[in-house]
């Protein structure tokens, strides 16, 4: 929904402060630590959050935070506290004190709140980024720290997904909505979300949730939101016109209509600048055109906004996520090929709910388009330059998510249908790797390697910016020894790369009969490339894809070498997947090892399994640690 | 509310210019200040360059806090003719950085597109001339041409770090900078001596500040005052200001100059080096110590702070005189032992304010305190068990020891460093942590990568002892070595070995204790000794361990 006007459409506005001064604090009762809460280093004894949809065309959301603090370090945090307002946030009220264990209460006063602001001035305006700090003075274990601020918002948030949910657990948490704007609101529970109270309050239709002990939420290059985590949606619509799909379908058309120049053909253009061939339709051509935009055109910056000026474009060569689509959808029209439009989320912003319309959900958009063997196929605009899809590639962020499907015509909607995204296996995304290593009477190696990496491994391949992915898998990309040798155009598009004569230093010798061989400059340093060291895992983990490394070490020699370790081979196996690792003596001169991986499971939900994963991993980093000791006269 | 949230917590994100230009080519910077007073001067700068890259380059001019930009004037060379110039507009000004002590600055940044010859003119207006500080021969810009131009009224002069001496108008241009680098100077009443303005400028702003009343003076401090030694109190005092004021480095105004006063600072529970420094003189001195407010560098600044002028120093301490000899105190650093200097300070310099003529006194480049660590490493061969056993103590402790103060998770915090560092999940059994001393158990298994067994005997890869940078980063905070230490690490395999034989170096010392080879580690803080000592230890840690098992 990106690339869709509708979503948050509140502008840039100049930031004011005021200070609450005599703010009216809600009276606090000390409190009893659960048991549960005591190795937290600080937990919310309130947290509560009020929404406002002003009749003014304004958001203005309250916060007021009351936060027990429960570790030193904690303590140390929150004595300078700071935030960060974007212009677009005019900062109203704001408070804070630090309610001591004596019962006595320390406000801040002008002094402890400081501004201050970063100008960008260019001959287009001025923008403003301003940062307060909170000096709470002589914060304590055992002190509570209070904070309540009010922003507000120039426009409306028509859509989002709430939780009760924060960094810190909390005692209570309360959500409210309060609709003053002349728009409908709409609210939906997801889960086990506590009973939405409704009531009119002073005359304001307000809606809020709220609930007693509450767990914190993690978040992370992994950490994902769980299909059964409690939540909120709220849509904010206009009166007497729901938001159904009808809508969406009908604002998306004003963005990405299904012919941007009804009299002037793109196949002819097409034609024109060489992309297809004279008479070439069907999916042979789209084909093509997916690789002319992948590989041929410039990414653009420009407003795009303007869809009479798409042909212009196209002429130019230039392209980014909003033109992909328009280029490709009116090929489909003139090639007579039926496609719906999709929309779907990241499935580390948790599982797609159909039954409700919010604007929120409709965050990824792809076009699902059906061939002439009735076959469908996926097609993902780019998300950022060089990251084009091709045909049936998913992002993996997306895959194994539902979605929703629209078909019409102009912009009236005819058809919809629920689509679950397919998801890759292990199989899919497999990276195979041959090695053959030649050693000497002098131990001097000279080694040859294949990699084939299909699936998301290609696809992170192709369009890495850097070596840094490909270094991970100890391929130099810009080595001269090193190129792509093959594409296959069939999903899963594998990549193979080949390298010669290449010394990885895998012998060493370590005594006068002894030699060791070394396989961690061979194998990725991970499973996954990223993330994993230092995060913080959390409850549900979402790993981006599942995977499966083959790898086969070949070893000639020409002097005689016996495997002498008594161990000659290693296994784990436990539900997150399998590591496996054996040398083969196939003759005195020859040597085998063999070594797989394969990550079966990709949703990893609760403790147990969270262990489990971690185990999984640090029994990699010690398979791909392991060296081989031989003998040799 | 984790969407929601990401609207009201909006990261910063600033772009990452750091002082000064890049891709810049500067042919002149002008420095021209005029003092009205002591209190009172204004500053013009002019720099001249051209951007003689293909893409759009930043220059960046810091603004003191204290000061008053009065006009910006930005020039483009236009066919031989300097015009007003679009680049004005085309600026970022960041928000205050309170990087370093007395250096409270704004960054004017511009964006300056390729091929743009300039000209900036900036002039501001400022207060107390003691924070103009240093001339840099290159300028801030390494522009080819640079000069400093002052104008002293009648009864001022400037003191110049090499020695010279002006009064009226003064001028430096690069060849009048000889050796330095930087020059550091000061500006002060003629016929006085720079040292004893320098002192006596801050102690007139320190000394109200020190003055503590008895009713506020803590009770728990005036009950050890009766019953402790002169050592014990003193040390207690430390304890205090360390314990009980927070360090919160927040200088806004002048207060990133003159500290907040005592009384203050012990009410709110919090402050900066300089406050908690003032704060703990101002305790000393109320129960009748020799103590001084010292105004100090910290070894981030590498110049030796032996010239009164601001911009060598960027940190403030308490300096005690206990016993005939000098204490350096800085409570900022947590688990820091009475008498230790902190680590930041070690080898550096201090200046006494208020010191009688004694103003600079040199930190010792060493703790008092006696500083070891101890890893030992037992194996099980039948239950293929590792037993690590860790003993620190003195400076070598103080991470312990902040750890245990400030975090409720430490056993899990210790337990997943070790284990990442060691590369074996192990498991914190037990540990005792006291401020002077700790002693952690760990133990993990072995993995597949930690041996190959050859009938009777085995090979150790130590992949299971960690690189030494990551030992001094749990042991110093730090993963170069921040002072000489010693570092015992101790191996018993429960099998026939002698692996000194194996090793001995310059560098390291090998005995054996009983069961156990120890290796003794002199980790010295020289970068080159360092360097070698990783060097020595990783050659013997790659080769594998032969150890024979008797069979049973």
């Amino acid at each position: 929904m990106s690339k869709n006007n509708l979503l948050f459409l509140f502008s840039l506005l100049i930031t004011t402060y005021a200070s609450a001064g005599d703010y009216p604090w809600p009276a606090y009762t000390a409190v009893e630590i659960p048991d549960s809460l005591s190795d937290e280093s600080a937990f919310y004894v309130q947290n509560i959050t009020t929404i406002d949809f002003m009749e003014s065309f304004e958001t203005r959301i309250i916060i007021f935070r009351r936060v027990y603090i429960n570790s030193p370090e904690a303590a140390e945090e929150y004595s300078k506290d700071e935030m960060f307002i974007r212009e677009g946030g005019k900062l109203g009220r704001i408070a804070a004190r630090t309610l001591k264990k004596d019962g006595t209460s320390i406000e801040l006063d002008e002094s402890q709140i400081i501004r201050t602001s970063t100008i960008q001035k260019s001959r287009f305006g001025e923008r403003s980024l301003r940062r307060v700090q909170l000096i709470y003075p002589n914060v304590e274990v055992g002190d509570v720290v209070d904070q309540m601020y009010e922003l507000n918002l120039e426009g409306y948030i028509f859509s989002d997904l709430l939780y009760l949910e924060d960094d810190l657990p909390s005692l209570y948490s309360r959500i409210t909505l309060r609709n003053i704007s002349r728009l409908d609101l709409t609210a939906y529970s997801l889960n086990d979300m506590p009973p939405m109270i409704q009531k009119m309050d002073a005359g304001v239709p307000t809606i809020s949730w709220e609930k007693s002990g509450i767990g914190k939420i993690s978040s992370g290059y992994f950490n994902a939101l769980s299909p059964t985590q409690p939540a909120i949606v709220f849509v904010l619509w206009k009166r007497g016109e729901p938001l159904d799909y009808n809508t969406v379908y009908a604002y998306d058309a004003g963005s990405l209509p299904e012919d941007y120049a009804p009299l002037s053909p793109i196949t002819q253009s097409l034609q024109s600048l060489g992309v297809i061939d004279v008479g070439e339709t069907g999916m042979s051509g789209l084909i093509k055109l997916i690789e002319f935009l992948s590989n041929d055109c410039d990414w653009t910056y420009e407003n795009t906004d303007f869809v009479k000026q798409t042909s212009k474009f196209l002429v130019n060569k230039q392209v980014n996520g909003t033109l992909f689509l328009r280029y490709v959808m009116k090929y489909l029209k003139e090639a007579d090929l039926r496609y719906e439009k999709g929309f779907t989320k990241s499935l580390l912003n948790g599982k797609f709910e159909h039954g409700f319309v919010s604007l929120e959900q409709l965050e990824d958009q792809f076009l699902a388009i059906t061939d002439e063997n009735n076959q469908i196929h996926f097609l993902f605009p780019p998300n950022h330059e060089n990251k084009f899809y091709h045909l049936d590639e998913i992002p993996f962020y997306d895959e194994g998510n539902e979605s929703i499907a629209l078909y019409g015509q102009r912009d009236i909607l005819k058809e919809t249908a629920s689509i679950y995204l397919p998801e890759s296996s292990a199989f899919d995304n497999k990276h195979v790797v041959n090695l053959y290593i030649s050693v000497d009477s002098l131990y001097t190696e000279k080694v040859k390697r294949k990699d084939v990496l299909s699936g998301h491994n290609a696809f992170l391949c192709r369009t890495s910016n850097d070596s840094d992915w490909l270094s991970e898998f100890n391929i130099t990309k810009d080595s001269l020894f090193i190129e792509p040798t093959s594409e296959d155009v069939l999903y899963p598009y594998a990549i193979t790369y080949l390298q010669d004569s290449i010394n990885y230093n895998c012998f060493s010798k370590i005594g006068d009969s002894l030699l060791s061989f070394d396989m961690s400059n061979i194998l990725p340093l991970g499973i996954y490339n990223e993330g994993e060291e230092n995060n913080e895992f959390g409850n549900y983990l979402v790993l981006p894809y599942l995977k499966q490394i083959d790898l086969s070490v070949y070893i000639r020699s020409d002097i005689p070498l016996h495997l002498v370790d008594s161990k000659i081979k290693m296994n784990y196996e436990s539900s997150i997947g399998r590591i496996a690792m054996e040398v083969f003596q196939i003759s005195e001169n020859n040597i085998k090892i063999s070594c797989s991986l394969e990550v079966k499971k990709r949703k990893i939900n609760g403790e147990d399994e969270i262990s489990a994963y971690q185990d999984f991993l640090h029994q990699y980093a010690d398979i791909r640690a392991k060296k081989w000791i031989f003998n040799h006269p | 509310m984790k969407n929601l949230l990401i609207l009201f917590t909006f990261l910063l994100v600033v772009p990452n210019f750091g002082f000064g230009e890049t891709g810049l080519t500067i042919f002149s910077e002008n420095y021209t200040y005029k003092l009205e007073s002591l209190d009172t001067y204004t500053s013009l700068v002019e720099v001249e360059g051209i951007n003689a890259t293909q893409q759009t380059s930043f220059i960046a001019f810091p603004v003191g806090e204290l000061a008053e930009v009065i006009s910006i004037e930005v020039y483009e060379l236009i066919k031989d003719k300097w015009k007003a110039s679009r680049i004005k507009n085309e600026v970022t000004i960041s928000t205050m950085s309170w990087s370093a002590f007395f250096t409270g600055t704004k960054k004017y940044i511009y964006s300056i597109p390729a091929g743009v010859v300039f000209r900036f003119v900036f002039k501001t207006a400022e207060k107390n001339s003691i924070f103009l500080t240093e001339m840099q021969s290159k300028g801030q810009f390494d522009a080819a041409s640079v000069s400093y131009h002052f104008f002293l009224p009648e009864n001022l002069e400037l003191s110049d770090q090499s020695g010279g001496n002006f009064e009226g108008e003064v001028y430096y241009r690069n060849e009048d900078f000889k050796e330095y680098d930087e020059l550091f100077y000061v500006i002060h009443p003629k016929n006085r001596v720079a040292i004893d303005y320098f002192s006596e400028w801050f102690n007139e702003r320190i000394e109200p500040q020190l003055a503590i009343s008895e009713t506020v003076i803590p009770d728990e401090l005036v009950a050890k005052y009766k019953l402790e030694t002169k050592k014990e109190f003193a040390k207690n005092c430390f304890r205090f200001v360390q314990d009980q004021i927070k360090y919160i480095d927040i200088e806004n105004g002048i207060n990133a100059v003159i500290p907040r006063h005592s009384e203050k600072v012990l009410k709110n529970g919090m402050g900066d080096c300089k406050d908690m420094a003032t704060l703990l003189c101002g305790l000393y001195r109320y129960f009748g110590f020799e103590a001084y407010p010292a105004i100090s560098r910290t070894n981030s600044k590498s110049k030796i702070f032996d010239f009164p002028s601001v911009g060598l120093a960027n940190h403030m301490i308490c300096v005690l005189r206990l016993d005939e000899e000098w204490y350096f105190l800085d409570p900022t650093e947590e688990g820091c032992l009475f008498g230790d200097p902190s680590i930041q300070i070690l080898n550096t310099e201090v200046f006494l304010v208020g010191g009688k003529g004694n103003y600079f006194l040199s930190v010792p480049d060493h703790p008092r305190s006696e500083t070891i660590a101890r890893l030992e490493y037992r194996i099980d061969k039948e239950t293929d068990s590792l037993y690590l056993t860790i003993t620190s103590e003195g400076k070598l402790n103080s991470n312990f020891y902040y750890l245990s103060l400030k975090r409720n998770d430490k056993e899990r915090f210790l337990e997943q460093y070790f284990s990442k560092i060691s590369g074996v999940r192990l498991r914190l059994k037990s540990f005792a942590i006291t401020p002077e001393k700790s002693i952690l158990f760990l133990e993990g298994k072995l993995g597949y990568s930690n041996y190959a067994e050859l009938g009777q005997t085995r090979l150790y890869h130590l992949t299971f002892v960690p690189k030494l940078e990551d030992l001094c980063l749990i042991l110093q905070n730090n993963n170069i070595p921040l002072f000489d230490c010693n570092l015992e690490i101790g191996f018993n395999f429960s099998g026939k070995m002698d692996l000194q034989q194996e090793f001995s170096t310059t560098l390291i010392e090998t005995k054996k204790e009983e069961r156990n080879d120890i290796f003794l580690l002199h980790i010295k803080q020289n970068e080159d000794q360092f360097e070698l000592l990783k060097r020595e230890w990783s050659t013997f840690l790659e080769q594998p361990k032969s150890i024979e098992y008797v069979k049973k």
